[in-house]
């Protein structure tokens, strides 16, 4: 038995370090955009000497951080349907096999293990090209295709489950090809693709890259754009900063505390495979 | 039936997504790269001017290695923590999942929100680092951890190193299929837990140990947040990856020919680095 | 269902289009192909001092220019442009007035309105509006990141659309701007007002002139100074600002004793702050025209600067590695650092840092005590520009000229220099009064600007697209001693050519 007690230290050893350097950092930064700056260079550990939240407030002022989490939202929002959209339908034109259907799937997947910021010059002309250019639609459009061979794979995997026998039925009744999609086909593999809607969201909130280089102004730039301008524009105010990056984690971070399981699942549904 | 127009329609946004955003950018990216053109006006032919360039540029050496290092640090470090922190909590310990929840959380968060974070805590002055190192006497130590040579692409590595929550997940799921037979012989016999994870989980997770160094690969490839937002590639292109000398070359340097050729490059590496995943999976399979 | 059924269309809609788009966007954007280049001229201006009087006594000069270094005598430009700037930022739309019919122009600067020029800015567009309702609207789009809205602003000329009225650097290395053929003419309104034309030196008109075409019309051009704590100064034992490298550096170790920072340097982005003195130390080393076009980078003064800058790195801020322009002013507006070199808009800045800091002076910068320059010479920004992009719609592109002559006129180019603290390089005469209005460091820089005898423009603007890329790394290389100033001068030429 001392060999399971000893097991027992490594355990609550290994789960005690990961969770200091886990929440460590995360309860620093939250607990310093409480702080004015004096007290933040002063006293870097301490609790803040009144709770206020004027970095929150005053941070909301200085940059546009209302409309960046609006630009944020509208992007995931548009970019998640746009991909799920196409995804189950291209899901379900391949549940019918036809001559060239293994060739479509392969065609439909590859962009999978394609490193996509070798792409930002083309498709920053792509966009441009498109009118699309300094807009959310735009964003949006980008993080649909870029994400849209994982959404495909997870929905593909879903609705391969439903059974065939279904079809056929459905089929013998009369049902057109239209709807047996969206009356019996899609209600299905709702959970696939709520799945693959989780992992979506989360991915376009996160993304930088593409936003930083296809918007020019808060017309269209988003929560990930605008919170690096506390750092980037005249007078660093760093608590100001911390509230900032505070404001552009707290949408996820929330659906995370209420939905953590499917998270996790959606999150790493492309593990499935 | 379903008849081939139908399907055709049903394939249409996909098909222009793929197009667009894969098929398109891959063939004009390969075009490209062959070609000197500063986004303005025509472009110049220039044969294999731009790779001979790269490679001969202390810069572009300097990303690959960099990315490269990523993947080596990912695979035998990063890998490695999220298969022991899964076989910690694949015992099911006391609140296990609640654990399992917290040390996902990184993971949702953007990866900019935690370069940024990180890059306070490694602030000169008010960083949590140094302010530790001194409370505890070693303030000869504290240093900008981020603008020294010596520290500054482990400092911007660290985070995602010890953020295990994503392999971690990967590895849990796929020990929880492993039937519960396949212990009980063992444990007559008196293997330890540790003899029990060696000889029969590590070897039966063993495709979900090359999906997460799948993974790790395709991540650091795309990694660009961490580089950009704690040293922007410094010092002196220290922690520099090829992500980040794509963008350079094309937003900062408006050239787009040398930028795409680095794609081009990028592009190989992760098809060299796939098939060495896949060489060694099927090694190990058979 | 029948949400997702409608949404599935408007789908297909979309993808068709992006289908059409991609099928297209492989070819390459239109061609342009420049003319040889101009014969350039980049010039500090014109604001003209009027009387003597404590400020200054000058009369217009007319510069001679070649690029680079341009001995004038005086010149009154101020102003800015430049790195970084403001708390607050971009709150879209300047101007109030008219949201009427007519057409609508959008104007593309770092005027935020947090900051004087900014304000100002705003005053000129609702007053413009109001003058011109129902025909044209005039909204300003303002971003204070100035390195990334240079950035901006090239990308959308290379994607072929540039912003409607834009303000950008002038970079004789790098025309790609001026020969896009995306930019409007605006030679044949020029010469059709001799008046305005003549409100402008002409070798700033010359600088964009390709072709016949003028395709900008000059803004400023910002001359860069010394501010430095003069509390801090005192308090280290120094009396006066130094005015040669040698005391420059014993003061800095005198600084250095008495526990501050020395200076501010930074090495991301365009490395504003450090290049300032890089550029003031090799022309110390080498004379006003080690910078010009043609003259290679990888001369002896270039090195001797560098070893220079190299040793000027032990004298700077422990985050001055990695740091952008926020962070290195931000050291110096409190109190880290004693000086920083940098160009009139720190004066906003000066102004509006919270609780007041202290006592700060301007001063011009120390030389080698030889002949090499004259003391009081000045480093200037690059020449700033104002463009537009070229117009199909007649009634835009008069609007466009219409807010350009205002903007450029003298009644505005007064007010923003005295309000806005940003004189352009239009024709202006200011008084005594004026200049007291415009505040003490305005005045002492206006002074100093006056009476320089020789302006260098900034080496960081002078050289090509790619060397300014690679500046950051090449400037961390030196100060983290991993770089020789000799491989330091060798690579930066090599990167330029």
């Amino acid at each position: 038995m001392r060999s399971a007690f000893r097991s027992g230290i490594f355990t609550w050893l290994v789960i005690g370090i990961f969770l200091v350097v886990t929440l460590v950092p995360f309860a620093w930064l939250t607990i310093s955009s409480l702080k004015t700056n004096q007290e933040l260079f002063s006293n870097p550990f301490g609790l803040p000497a009144t709770w206020s939240l004027a970095n929150y407030t005053s941070a909301f002022a200085a940059h546009p951080l209302t409309i960046y989490l609006r630009n944020s939202a509208v992007a995931s929002v548009t970019s998640t349907l746009l991909a799920l959209a196409a995804a189950s339908l291209a899901s379900y034109a391949l549940l019918h096999k036809f001559r060239l259907s293994r060739g479509v799937y392969v065609f439909l997947i590859f962009g999978l293990l394609l490193p996509v910021n070798a792409f930002i010059a083309p498709i920053f002309y792509i966009i441009h090209f498109l009118g699309l250019y300094n807009t959310v639609w735009g964003v949006a459009l980008v993080y649909a295709g870029i994400s849209f061979p994982l959404s495909f794979l997870v929905i593909k995997t879903y609705m391969d489950t439903v059974p065939v026998e279904l079809l056929e039925v459905s089929r013998l009744d009369g049902a057109s090809y239209h709807r047996i999609f969206f009356n019996i086909v899609l209600p299905i593999c709702v959970p696939g693709i709520v799945t693959a809607a989780i992992f979506l969201m989360i991915t376009a909130w996160n993304e930088l890259l593409f936003a930083s280089i296809l918007t020019q102004d808060q017309n269209a730039q988003t929560v990930q754009v605008g919170v690096r301008f506390f750092l980037t524009t005249y007078s660093a105010n760093y608590p100001q900063s911390f509230a900032a990056t505070v404001m552009s984690l707290v949408p996820t971070v929330l659906a995370y505390v209420f939905l953590s399981d499917r998270i996790i699942a959606g999150m790493t549904a492309g593990s499935l495979k | 039936m379903a008849t081939k127009p139908q399907i055709a329609l049903y394939l249409l946004p996909a098909v222009a997504l793929v197009l667009g955003f894969f098929v398109i950018p891959l063939l004009f990216i390969i075009y490209m790269s062959f070609h000197q053109w500063a986004g303005l006006g025509p472009a110049t032919f220039m044969g294999l001017d731009n790779f001979t360039y790269l490679f001969n540029d202390n810069s572009f050496r300097t990303a690959l290695t960099n990315t490269l290092i990523w993947v080596g640090v990912g695979t035998f470090i990063h890998t490695p923590l999220c298969l022991m922190v899964a076989l910690v909590l694949s015992r099911r310990p006391f609140m296990w999942k609640f654990f399992r929840t917290i040390f996902f959380l990184p993971n949702v968060i953007s990866t900019t929100a935690i370069a940024l974070l990180w890059y306070f805590l490694y602030h000169v002055d008010l960083g949590l680092f140094n302010k530790v190192l001194d409370a505890i006497g070693l303030g000869g130590v504290a240093r900008a951890w981020l603008a020294d040579p010596n520290t500054a692409l482990p400092a911007t590595l660290l985070p995602w190193v010890i953020y295990i929550g994503f392999g971690m997940v990967i590895f849990l799921t796929q020990i929880s299929t492993i039937p519960t037979e396949f212990y009980e012989a063992v444990q007559l016999d008196g293997a330890t837990s540790w003899q029990q994870d060696l000889h029969i989980t590590i070897p039966l997770i063993r495709r979900a140990i090359a999906l997460q160094v799948l993974f790790v690969v395709g991540y650091a490839l795309k990694m660009f947040e961490y580089p950009f937002i704690m040293t922007n590639g410094g010092p002196a292109n220290k922690t520099i990856n090829l992500s980040l000398y794509i963008y350079r070359q094309m937003i900062t340097a408006n050239q787009y020919g040398l930028s795409m050729a680095a794609g081009v490059v990028t592009l190989a590496v992760g098809t060299a680095l796939l098939s060495i995943i896949f060489l060694v999976l099927r090694r190990v399979d058979s | 269902m029948s949400r997702i059924h409608a949404s599935a269309s408007w789908l297909i809609v979309v993808l068709l289009m992006l289908l059409a788009a991609g099928c297209g966007s492989s070819a390459t954007p239109t061609s342009t192909t420049g003319s040889g280049a101009p014969t350039v001229a980049t010039n500090p201006t014109d604001t003209t001092v009027s009387s003597a009087q404590p400020t200054a006594a000058a009369t217009d000069t007319t510069g001679t220019g070649s690029t680079g270094t341009t001995p004038t005598t005086a010149a009154t430009d101020t102003a800015s442009t430049s790195s970084g700037t403001t708390p607050a930022a971009t709150t879209g739309t300047g101007g109030a007035g008219s949201s009427g019919a007519g057409t609508t122009i959008t104007i593309l600067s770092n005027f935020t309105p947090d900051v004087a020029r900014g304000k100002v800015l705003n005053q000129l567009i609702s007053q413009f509006n109001q003058a011109h309702q129902g025909q044209v609207t005039v909204v300003s789009n303002p971003d204070p990141d100035w390195p990334t809205l240079q950035q901006k602003i090239k990308s959308m000329i290379a994607a072929g659309s540039p912003p409607d009225v834009f303000l950008y650097n002038y970079n004789p290395s790098d025309l790609t701007r001026e020969q896009s053929g995306k930019l409007m003419d605006w030679s044949s309104y020029l010469n059709a007002d001799p008046t305005w034309k003549a409100s402008f030196r002409p070798e700033n008109l010359q600088a964009v002139t390709m072709n016949g075409q003028t395709v900008a019309i000059p803004s400023d051009q910002a001359p860069v100074l010394f501010y430095y704590h003069k509390d801090l100064f005192k308090k280290a034992g120094i009396a006066n600002f130094p005015t040669t490298w040698n005391e420059f550096f014993q003061d800095a170790d005198k600084l250095k004793a008495s526990g501050v920072a020395p200076i501010s340097l930074m090495t991301a982005d365009d490395a504003w702050h450090t290049m300032n003195a890089f550029t003031y130390l090799t022309t110390a080393a080498g004379g006003t025209n080690v910078f010009n076009i043609g003259q290679p980078l990888n001369s002896p003064a270039v090195v001797a600067g560098a070893t220079q800058l190299k040793k000027l790195f032990g004298y700077t801020t422990a985050d001055a590695v990695g740091a952008n322009y926020s962070i290195s002013s931000n050291n110096f507006l409190t109190g880290k650092s004693a000086m920083v070199i940098d160009g009139p808009w720190m004066i906003s800045s000066i102004q509006s840092a919270s609780g007041g800091i202290g006592d700060i002076a301007v001063a011009t910068a120390p030389t080698n005590g030889d002949n090499k320059v004259p003391a009081g010479y000045i480093v200037t920004d690059s020449l700033n520009l104002w463009a537009a992009a070229k117009q199909t719609d007649k009634a835009k592109e008069a609007g466009m000229v219409a807010w350009m002559k205002f903007l450029t006129s003298s009644d505005s180019a007064k007010k923003l220099s005295i309000d806005g603290q940003y004189p352009l390089a239009v024709k202006t005469t200011l008084t005594p009064d004026d200049i007291t209005k415009a505040g003490p460091l305005m005045g002492q820089v206006l002074q100093y600007n006056t009476a320089a005898p020789a302006t260098v423009v900034e080496a960081v603007r002078n050289i090509k697209t790619a060397a300014q890329a690679q500046l950051p790394s090449l400037l961390e290389g030196l100060a983290i001693g991993q770089t020789t100033p000799e491989d330091f001068a060798k690579q930066l030429q090599g990167f330029n050519k």
